[in-house]
């Protein structure tokens, strides 16, 4: 590796760990007002979310309140957290009273999972399909995957969720329609997040691979003599792969918005599907651990991201 | 080495593009085609190469090395390309894989093409690059050579896989005069090894040092044939005549005007570097009514930054510009680019952009019209889109939207460099000419010397 490669790296890495502070400090404060400016008392919204609407009462209420010093000034609680988290210790579930790094790092885990599947599945649905209608561009085949992918994008992803479960779960019987266990509980959610993903990934892949098949490079290396598979193994791959790669990591911020929907939609215990839960609660600690959870994973993506585009391209070696 | 019968190029539906023409190449011996734009030189080459554009088919007998190509099929013409066949790029920087090494774009044509072993094609390609002096540039990436390297590397790759017969279409086009010598020495070299070298060019230069044989071609037909020194030096045809009379070398002086009025423009002082490393600096210069001044100099040196400096489209690191005209008439200071497409939205009719240009500016169409007539241009040209009117034509339709504002300076970047001769000089005239009939200054950037030289009435060199 060059050396200006190696600095670009560095910078890469920096900049992005100040951003990480930045986010997770943002966010969690944002969290915490926002928390505030929900309707609804929040000491018995608390009692609730422990004992079950049934058995609070205004003196279960009064307990979590002093328990949690709800009393307390706005002001004092939100440094009290601040000062926390710079000890990584970023308190315990309101309603559970396990640590919160423990709750977010378990259900991050399972959302990570199903993310991490989607993205992978996605690449392999539509790299090869968009490399394939580039080959021949306004085929039929080119065509009708245009077709697919604007009807899939213009469905709510929680249908395509749906309609898979009745075809596979419901009629078919051939996997759990939701809930969270062996691998088989693993497929529906995954393969609806990657359908939705894969719409617009492959056409992406396709337009690349267009521009790369028409680039002047790609003509040249046909008229040197190697062959369209040759050229293509040899100059094609790279060059179309840097701007899908970049694409992936967009794509991978939009899907912590998908996660939220579909983890509900699959009783999926993941963070999107807690997170929520958590704001019901107004389990203070979770919302902020949670959203600050997925605020780095943010920064991290693109950090990768980033790093990815550096290897693949040597000319971002030249910028800082 | 290469006799061609009767070739012709026909589009599907049977219109004929290039009329038969039927000729022989000798190895050792140069063959030129000279023509403009539009003669038909290019599909010539593409038909002898097999890489015709989409639509179009060619028809007639090709013998490479006594056998038939023209009775392989596709897939076989296709197999000649690099062994036997080697077309040198037009654009060699885009030609080279942006993300891939230089030696691995020789090595690939040894090793691919060719059939040598890994270490035998990396020595190959490492001895090429040592024999054109480049061995320092073999861990580089195509955006970190210069033009001229570049080039260099991508005449290596297309040679490397071991083809003796060499087609060059247009190899020099928008070169600076060093640049294209280097072209035509690399081109000679090859002729020297007993090679055959097929050149395609609107550049009667190339065509003197090239030396062999030259064909002059226009709109699909050869006018005239023979040895390069006769024809170039003593033409038989008019047009032949006329293709050497557009030389810039050869054109009239322009008379110089004097500078008595107001200048329209005055800067002092100005300097410019990019990347830490200086492009000019203290450049003072002032402008007349009526005036041209040529700014020439090496490619990437800041000619057309000290253009777009004075446009006010570039900040300038020190110094100062003063227009004559006020603030709220930045439009009186025009460019014309190099590129005319960039200039006109591409899928709308000409009509369409001069109307909107017109409306906003309140100009009548009486205006437009006299312009085009100045020009020289049929009215009926601006209905059709960008892409069907000629890059001459084009560029002075550039002409014409910039003269409708009136404007009281020019800049114009590189206005002739993409077009050819006969054309170029149409343009330059038509530049000229507007001049001579308004009080318009113009600023011209050129890599071609000899143009500035005959038509400016000062030249700054940066």
């Amino acid at each position: 590796m060059k050396r200006q490669t190696v600095n670009t790296l560095l910078n890469i890495l920096a900049w992005r760990s100040i951003q990480a502070v930045f986010v997770a400090l943002f966010v969690g404060i944002v969290c915490f007002f926002a928390a505030q400016g929900l309707g609804g008392n929040m000491a018995y919204r608390i009692a609730g979310g422990r004992y079950g609407i049934d058995l609070m009462d205004s003196s279960t209420a009064e307990s979590v309140a002093r328990e949690l010093g709800l009393d307390r000034s706005l002001w004092v609680r939100l440094v009290e957290w601040l000062g926390d988290s710079l000890t990584f210790n970023f308190g315990n579930s309101l309603v559970s009273g396990s640590p919160v790094i423990e709750e977010v790092g378990h259900t991050l885990g399972h959302s990570l999972t199903l993310a991490g599947a989607s993205i992978v599945l996605s690449v392999f649905i539509a790299v090869p399909l968009g490399v394939l209608a580039a080959k021949h561009p306004n085929s039929w085949f080119d065509k009708t995957l245009l077709f697919c992918s604007v009807s899939l994008k213009s469905v709510p992803n929680f249908v395509i969720g749906i309609l898979l479960v009745m075809l596979f779960a419901v009629q078919m019987k051939l996997l759990p329609a939701a809930g969270h266990g062996d691998f088989s509980y693993l497929i529906l959610p995954t393969l609806t997040l990657a359908l939705g993903l894969a719409a617009v990934s492959v056409q992406v892949v396709r337009d690349s691979t267009l521009g790369v098949r028409n680039s002047t490079y790609f003509l040249f290396s046909r008229i040197k003599g190697l062959s369209d598979a040759q050229t293509f193994q040899r100059h094609g791959w790279r060059n179309l792969l840097v701007p899908v790669v970049a694409f992936l990591g967009i794509q991978f911020i939009t899907i912590v918005e998908g996660v939220v929907v579909i983890e509900t939609l699959f009783a999926w215990p993941g963070i999107g599907h807690s997170l929520v839960h958590a704001i019901f609660a107004r389990d203070i600690p979770i919302v902020q651990g949670a959203a600050v959870a997925m605020g780095l994973i943010f920064v991290a993506m693109n950090a990768l991201v980033d790093i990815a585009v550096l290897l693949l391209d040597p000319r971002e070696g030249g910028k800082s | 080495m290469l006799v061609v019968k009767n070739l012709s190029v026909k589009t599907l539906d049977g219109n004929m593009i290039v009329n038969p023409v039927s000729f022989e190449l000798v190895a050792g011996e140069a063959l030129t085609i000279v023509g403009e734009t539009g003669s038909g030189k290019t599909l010539l080459a593409q038909a002898i190469a097999n890489n015709l554009p989409e639509g179009l088919i060619a028809e007639g007998e090709i013998y490479l090395h006594d056998q038939a190509i023209h009775t392989l099929s596709a897939d076989d013409r296709n197999a000649l390309w690099g062994k036997t066949i080697c077309v040198l790029p037009q654009e060699p920087t885009r030609s080279l894989d942006p993300t891939m090494h230089a030696i691995k774009q020789v090595k690939e044509g040894y090793q691919i093409v060719k059939g040598l072993n890994s270490s035998d094609a990396t020595a190959q390609a490492s001895h090429d690059f040592e024999c054109v002096k480049l061995p320092h540039a073999t861990h580089k990436y195509p955006f970190e050579l210069s033009g001229g390297m570049a080039q260099r590397v991508a005449f290596l790759a297309s040679r490397s896989g071991g083809a003796t017969f060499t087609v060059a279409d247009e190899p020099t086009k928008g070169l600076d005069a060093n640049r294209r010598d280097d072209i035509a020495k690399q081109l000679r070299s090859l002729i020297e090894k007993n090679e055959g070298v097929f050149t395609i060019t609107h550049d009667i230069d190339v065509a003197h040092q090239l030396g062999g044989r030259v064909m002059i071609m226009r709109k699909g037909d050869v006018i005239e044939v023979g040895e390069s020194q006769q024809v170039l030096s003593h033409p038989a045809h008019p047009y032949t005549q006329e293709l050497i009379d557009a030389d810039p070398r050869r054109w009239p002086k322009r008379e110089a005007k004097s500078n008595k009025d107001p200048s329209i423009v005055n800067a002092k002082n100005l300097s410019k570097s990019r990347g830490g490393k200086a492009l000019f600096s203290d450049v003072s210069l002032s402008l007349h009514p009526g005036q041209i001044i040529g700014v020439s100099g090496d490619s990437g040196c800041g000619k057309s930054t000290l253009g777009d400096m004075l446009l006010g489209l570039l900040p300038s690191d020190s110094g100062t510009i003063e227009w004559a005209h006020k603030n709220n008439e930045k439009h009186k200071a025009q460019k014309l680019f190099q590129d005319p497409t960039d200039v006109f939205s591409a899928h709308v009719p000409l009509r369409t952009s001069f109307n909107d240009l017109m409306k906003k500016y309140h100009i009548g169409q009486d205006k437009l019209t006299g312009l085009l007539a100045e020009l020289r241009l049929d009215e009926s040209l601006i209905d059709r889109n960008p892409d069907q009117v000629s890059g001459g034509e084009l560029q002075r339709l550039a002409i014409v939207r910039v003269m409708l504002l009136d404007p009281t300076f020019i800049f114009a970047d590189e206005p002739t460099s993409r077009l050819d001769m006969l054309t170029q000089k149409a343009v330059i005239e038509a530049l000229v000419n507007v001049v001579k009939h308004s009080d318009v200054a113009i600023m011209i950037v050129s890599h071609d010397k000899a143009l500035l030289s005959s038509v400016c009435d000062e030249l700054i060199t940066l």
